[in-house]
């Protein structure tokens, strides 16, 4: 576990914060290349990047923030305290995220879909912020027997507040989730938008992480909230049914069959 | 030097905004369209999508600009999404620096686009749709909860330690949070990063002399272990204790499960607090 990287005098680099930095410079650099290469980067877009900057802080820390809501309002602290403390999220990141760029771009009239051009750098972005999870976090994960389980430290294992894991090996779950996104983004870099209609490809890639992300909480260790399911599985469910009718509804209306265009008229001659 | 295609412009009109350029792209390829004549239809359609040849070097000119304020925007954003002791006491602050951010952001967009990259009914609804979000949600919360508690810093302004003979013998201190309710004698101490020979959260809530006490220990090979005062604890707050200084003995604090559920654990010690 290196929870710190370096100490420049009276700065601290912490693992999980450079790596959340490159995780966010790498995303931006992919996302303003793309809409660079397609002539679409304006002004708007820089607002709307804010805005989903924005939005994917907040919604990190108050999707699961209600877990601590108790404790909080024991402890008599204000409840900024859940914004500058609570739990994180990367669920709520990306709910927060996807929140403020449509309220962004109602705000500023802005019609053009701009989800595909995050498609690729979101999950650019999470893979290379996982590794810092990884590298300062502990592997975190459930009891495992097979060959790729993980085991730490017991000095490592004694800094981290809950492990139910860490007396033995087990599951390396944030390895599953680099695995994934790297993977997504290797699809998604090399093969362009997966489907016709603008947007669609950041949805199904959000329904894909949404279903791989509520497996891997089984194997995650994180603590049962309520009807067996840990607090991301509950936000999750909501979220993806959202995105299940999105795309049940795109099928039925046929939505993925791109119109026919008017052929040629011919201009007299043969070749 | 390409023919010009009514036809073509009139698809990508109707459909360009649906569907993905490599769709329609393909689409008119198939149809049997010249693929240099798609390729300047499609560069002509974005390029009427977006600002004029004239803005658009003007945009090129503020560009670093643009960098530098999404930068400071990844910046302060990390900070707000960091580790806990970056951030401890410094959250107004950098809630300003970002506000002053977005500003700076609305303010230059609208410099450089003008009325047509930014109208002003766009600048308008960008203001105004932050603000009523934030007072329809603070005013929520400000009914729901009675306050903000606005004035109470989130730093901490105290140390504690806790001392266990039971379930083991667990000795850690840490920073607390020390709070004096604003009439009465009731308080409430909190320290949720103690640490020692395992890590610890204690929240104590005084009331009318009663202790209402709620201890979390972690040690990473014995997992975590909840306690709580039920009907068969005893818990004393020693005489002269208040929000600046004291201790509460305690003896068979009930272990709370998995579900919240009591458990055969019990705990027994001292936990003691020292405030500005």
């Amino acid at each position: 576990m290196v929870t710190v990287l370096a100490e420049l005098g009276p700065i601290t680099v912490y693992t999980h914060d450079l790596f959340t930095l490159l995780g966010f410079g790498a995303g931006l650099a992919l996302y303003y290349r793309a809409l660079r290469r397609d002539g679409v980067l304006d002004s708007r877009i820089v607002l709307i990047s804010l805005a989903a900057l924005l939005g994917g802080a907040l919604g990190a820390r108050l999707i699961t923030s209600w877990e601590i809501l108790d404790d909080v309002n024991q402890a008599g602290l204000p409840l900024t305290y859940v914004l500058t403390h609570g739990p994180r999220s990367i669920i709520g990141g990306l709910a927060g995220g996807y929140l403020a760029i449509f309220l962004a771009k109602r705000a500023l009239g802005y019609t053009l879909s701009t989800g595909d051009y995050y498609a690729a750098a979101i999950p650019l972005a999470l893979a290379i912020g996982r590794v810092g999870c990884f590298l300062s976090e502990l592997p975190l994960g459930t009891p495992s027997s097979l060959p790729w389980a993980m085991t730490v430290s017991p000095e490592a294992a004694a800094a981290f507040p809950r492990c139910p894991g860490c007396s033995g090996p087990m599951h390396p779950s944030m390895l599953y989730e680099i695995g994934f996104h790297a993977g997504a983004f290797a699809l998604i870099a090399t093969r362009g938008p997966l489907l016709p209609v603008r947007g669609d490809t950041l949805k199904l890639y959000l329904l894909a992480y949404g279903i791989f992300r509520f497996g891997v909480e089984f194997v995650r260790g994180n603590e049962v909230q309520a009807l067996g399911l840990t607090g991301p599985q509950l936000v999750l469910i909501p979220l993806t049914a959202v995105l299940v009718v999105h795309f049940v509804r795109r099928l039925a209306s046929g939505a993925y069959r791109v119109p026919t265009p008017p052929r040629p008229a011919l201009t007299g001659g043969t070749s | 030097m390409t023919d010009r295609r009514p036809d073509v412009d009139a698809y990508l009109r109707e459909h360009g905004n649906r569907y993905t350029p490599d769709a329609l792209r393909a689409a008119l390829i198939d149809a049997g369209h010249d693929p240099a004549a798609v390729d300047a239809a499609m560069a002509e359609w974005r390029a009427r999508q977006t600002a004029t040849t004239g803005e658009r070097s003007r945009f090129r000119r503020f560009n670093w600009l643009f960098h530098a304020v999404v930068l400071a925007a990844v910046v302060a954003l990390v900070a707000i999404t960091s580790r806990d002791n970056i951030m401890r006491g410094v959250w107004p602050i950098v809630a300003i620096l970002l506000a002053v951010v977005l500003l700076i952001g609305v303010a230059v967009s609208g410099l450089i686009g003008g009325r047509l990259l930014l109208p002003r009914a766009g600048l308008a609804w960008a203001l105004a749709v932050p603000l009523a979000s934030a007072l329809l949600i603070g005013g929520t919360c400000y009914a729901i909860t009675g306050g903000f508690g606005v004035g109470n810093s989130p730093a901490p302004n105290g140390t504690a330690t806790l001392h266990l003979e039971q379930p083991g013998q667990i000795d850690v201190s840490g920073p607390a949070f020390c709070r004096a309710a604003e009439a009465g004698s009731d308080y409430s101490i909190h320290a949720d990063q103690m640490s020692g020979n395992a890590s610890a959260t204690v929240g104590l809530d005084a009331h009318a002399g009663a202790p209402d006490l709620f201890i979390s220990i972690s040690s990473g090979r014995a997992g975590s272990s909840q306690f709580s005062v039920g009907p068969r604890s005893t818990a004393t707050i020693a005489a002269g204790s208040g929000p600046s200084q004291g201790h509460v003995d305690f003896d068979s604090l009930e272990g709370v499960g998995e579900n919240g559920e009591p458990s055969a654990e019990t705990a027994a010690g001292t936990f003691t607090w020292t405030c500005e």
